[in-house]
């Protein structure tokens, strides 16, 4: 039995943030439908296309798609249209959660805004998900994660000390606000379990950045103080990334009490930093960070980064080496705790499919149920089983374009050819350290250790 | 918000041990959504109290910011969970209480590295630890941070400039995401506990937690064997994506509109450029960066960041601010969702989500100690 079995969530969600947060219900049990617009499906369904691939139905093969929405069923519905809509709201008068992420405005002009459904469904949770909330006079205003770190004042407190903010080239902030949103959503349903009443779940990406933000905020607040970028230094410790052996490669150090930095003085034979008196504090160190970066780097220079971080780590030194994607797939450590799930790409290949939800309960795991739909892959089972449909009148709505269409914007042969990746621009600027040949290879022999119950 | 909204969580008992800022913000979003959460912490105070800042540089135990922001609304009990009279209170504390949330390796006369001898002594409890790496797995021994574990969740290598070494962030990513996941993971389980489904330990890795958001970068790994590295802001494959000088600042943009090519023309004041090819084609703008650097930078150099960013935002740009918080404290927005009301008219950092009926609230941090004669007292054993 898993926590949500007997659930059922309506996705209307698109691109990161609410997929996030309805897949880790569907890993967790819920029967969660994600509804696209035939005609215009997703538009995550775009991004990073298999094998740079934009022939056929290439919509189908993005492993960006396949990530966030395992688990799920498919539901072609046009809520472009009065039958679209009855049969949403068919949908929702069974439905424990709607999860959505448009502005305000876009549900309102549909009439499906929380005001225009709480009334006729008391037990519904709403999740509302955009950039700034949904009220305020920012409320509609469009924003993707990428551009909501520098938006919530992270990137402010970021980057390398005297240069401009820096935003990070990892797209964790929608996770991270979809994921609070799920936190909010859950706090909804144990009330409801309690009161049987439904409520709005209003998430803003900023304010859930703006929680990374608590220390600098009350800095500011007692003292008028800012926290513009240092680099891998911060006050109080001893930090820093240093160059180990081989190309491009990296070790990251972290010593935040008396203990670690003893160890690290000695593992790195600095033994003569301990009687230092110019080191004797964190403060006198900070001072003298860069005669000891010096020193750790020179260290540091002539080894692997994953013996270093074996040897620094078994001395009571908190490191660790700076991993590629590559890296990441192939970690040891993810690998025996399982945090992948070997899943079809349809029309590709088995991928390792990171969970959202991580947590080892009682030893037992929650992954991936089964593979992202294609659009509108179980419109037929859905109408038939949750409303009641027959053959004749799924055929009519068909015909009527209600639950069928063909997504026009992806077809032209201009727009598959904007969607091919221009891989030598990238290799001529330096944005990808190199295309990996063997990728294929490398991934097979993942998913085989996955499958194997990998350990 | 209204005070006497009803708590979702009310009733619900946490015991928290202290044991990094992972677990203190778990704790600080049940305490927010009404669970009593009672934190177990040293006699002398948790360093999180000795974090700062501190009014004028002053320490003070019950008056830092990180205290406040992390501990609000929970009760404290000091005491020394490694001494016997300490370990036995706690255990009468975790014995009472729906939760416990601390971390494996958190030392005390308890068997916190051991699930099984845990679920035997505390049948009703659900125990939930957070820790850098996990309880299993070749790295459960490691230690690290922020800094140390986004390094090997694959944040670093992709961020910075391409001629310079990897950097981190100036937040606490990683450790806030372990924070996120245990009160997500404490309320999936009092959920399932609403069914009758009793769990008993949930083990979450700060390591995982972080590894799992860098779908970017290994959906083109899996896609096409590309290996992404740090390049400025910038998102691959999708230009403009990036932080850009302007008159006054700096203004983030990003490529995403329903007719890109337009918006940017008519907000640059170069209609005539509409039907370029540059601003047309997504791909064209990623293979010619520089040429379209040199048709914006002149403009944004003539405008500040407030106008560009609310020209932008009317053509449906999702152009934004690159505010700092003293920007952001005296945002309009975030001033009209009341985002900043703290307890007791101080301003504070609001929850990170809205619900309509059971609002989330912040509430003052305790002093040190202050549930002592309270809770430790009545457990029966001595603090």
């Amino acid at each position: 039995m898993k926590p949500f079995d007997g659930l059922r969530v309506i996705d209307l969600s698109q691109v990161w943030a609410g997929p996030v947060a309805a897949r880790v219900l569907a890993d967790l049990g819920a029967d969660v439908i994600k509804v696209e617009r035939p005609t215009v499906p997703d538009r995550i369904r775009t991004a990073y296309i298999a094998q740079n691939d934009t022939t056929g139905n290439y919509w189908e093969r993005a492993p960006y798609y396949t990530v966030r929405n395992v688990s799920k069923r498919g539901l072609a519905l046009d809520l472009g249209s009065d039958e679209g809509i009855a049969i949403l709201r068919g949908l929702l008068e069974d439905a424990d959660v709607l999860i959505e992420s448009y502005t305000p405005r876009v549900l309102e002009n549909f009439g499906l805004s929380w005001n225009d459904l709480k009334e006729q469904y008391p037990r519904l949770i709403m999740m509302s998900l955009c950039g700034y909330g949904q009220t305020g006079p920012r409320r509609n205003s469009p924003a993707f994660g990428m551009g909501m770190e520098p938006a919530s004042g992270i990137s402010s407190v970021s980057g390398y000390e005297g240069e401009p903010p820096l935003k990070s080239g990892n797209t964790w902030v929608d996770p991270f606000a979809g994921i609070h949103g799920l936190g909010g959503l859950l706090t909804a349903l144990y009330h409801r379990e309690r009161s049987g009443r439904g409520q709005q779940v209003d998430v803003s990406m900023q304010e859930g950045l703006l929680q990374l933000l608590g220390p600098q905020f009350h800095d500011y607040w007692m003292n008028g103080r800012l926290h513009p970028g240092t680099g891998n230094r911060r006050q109080g410790l001893v930090r820093g990334v240093y160059p180990t052996a081989g190309e491009d490669a990296w070790i990251a150090i972290s010593v935040r009490d008396e203990a670690e930095w003893a160890a690290l003085a000695r593992a790195t034979g600095n033994d003569a930093w301990l009687d230092d008196d110019r080191l004797a504090t964190m403060a006198g160190r900070h001072e003298q960070h860069d005669e000891m970066d010096a020193a750790i780097g020179e260290w540091t220079a002539s080894r692997d980064k994953f013996a270093a971080m074996e040897e620094l780590q078994a001395a009571g030194v908190p490191a660790g080496a700076v991993l590629n994607a590559r890296e990441l797939m192939q970690n040891e450590h993810l690998l025996d705790r399982g945090l992948w799930d070997a899943q079809p790409v349809r029309g590709f290949a088995t991928v390792p499919v990171q969970r959202y939800f991580p947590a080892h309960v009682d030893g037992e795991g929650y992954g991936a149920r089964g593979p992202a739909p294609h659009i509108g892959e179980h419109t037929d089972e859905v109408l038939r089983d949750l409303l009641g449909y027959d053959d004749a009148k799924i055929a009519e709505l068909r015909e009527a374009g209600v639950i069928d269409g063909e997504p026009i914007m992806l077809t032209p042969p201009e727009s598959r050819a904007a969607l091919i990746q221009p891989i030598d621009v990238f290799l001529e600027s330096g944005s990808i350290l190199e295309v990996d040949e063997q990728h294929l290879e490398r991934m097979a022999a993942v998913v085989a250790r996955i499958e194997a119950g990998a350990g | 918000m209204a005070a006497d909204a009803p708590r979702a969580l009310e009733g619900v008992r946490i015991i928290e041990i202290a044991a990094g800022l992972s677990v203190a913000y778990a704790g600080k979003l049940l305490a927010q959504g009404g669970a009593e959460v009672i934190r177990i912490e040293p006699p002398e105070g948790d360093p999180i109290r000795l974090a700062g800042p501190f009014p004028g540089d002053e320490p003070d135990l019950d008056g830092g910011g990180q205290h406040a922001f992390l501990n609000g609304g929970k009760r404290s009990v000091a005491l020394d969970v490694n001494s016997e009279g300490g370990a036995a209170v706690s255990a009468d504390l975790i014995a009472s209480a729906d939760v416990l949330l601390t971390s494996w390796k958190t030392p005390a006369q308890l068997p916190l590295d051991d699930a099984d001898a845990m679920r035997e002594r505390f049948p009703n409890t659900l125990y939930v630890s957070i820790s850098p790496f996990g309880r299993s797995g070749p790295y459960a021994d490691f230690e690290g941070d922020s800094h140390v574990i986004e390094a090997l969740a694959g944040f670093s290598y992709v961020t910075g400039y391409p001629d310079r070494e990897p950097v981190s962030l100036g937040v606490d990513t990683a450790e806030f995401l372990g924070g996120l996941y245990g009160w997500v993971t404490t309320l999936a389980l009092l959920n399932a506990r609403a069914h009758g489904e009793q769990h008993h330990h949930a083990d979450i890795a700060s390591y995982e937690t972080a590894a799992l958001t860098d779908d970017h970068n290994l959906a083109v790994y899996h896609g096409m064997g590309l290996l992404r590295r740090r390049f400025y802001s910038r998102v691959l494959g999708a230009y403009p994506s990036d932080i850009m000088r302007c008159r006054d600042g700096f203004v983030s943009v990003v490529p995403g509109a329903p007719d890109f090519a337009t918006s940017l023309g008519l907000l640059i004041d170069r209609p005539e450029m509409i039907d370029d090819p540059l601003l047309q084609l997504p791909k064209e703008r990623v293979v010619r960066w520089q040429d379209f650097d040199a048709l914006m930078e002149p403009w944004l150099m003539e405008h500040d960041a407030a106008e560009i960013v609310q020209k932008a935002q009317e053509l449906r740009l999702a152009f934004a601010l690159v505010p700092d918080v003293a920007d952001l404290a005296a945002d309009e927005h975030l001033a009209a969702r009341g985002f900043f009301e703290g307890p007791g008219g101080e301003p504070a950092v609001g929850p990170p989500v809205g619900l309509s009926e059971t609002p989330l609230r912040p509430a003052a941090p305790p002093a040190l100690g202050e549930a002592n004669d309270e809770l430790a007292a009545s457990s029966g054993g001595a603090a």
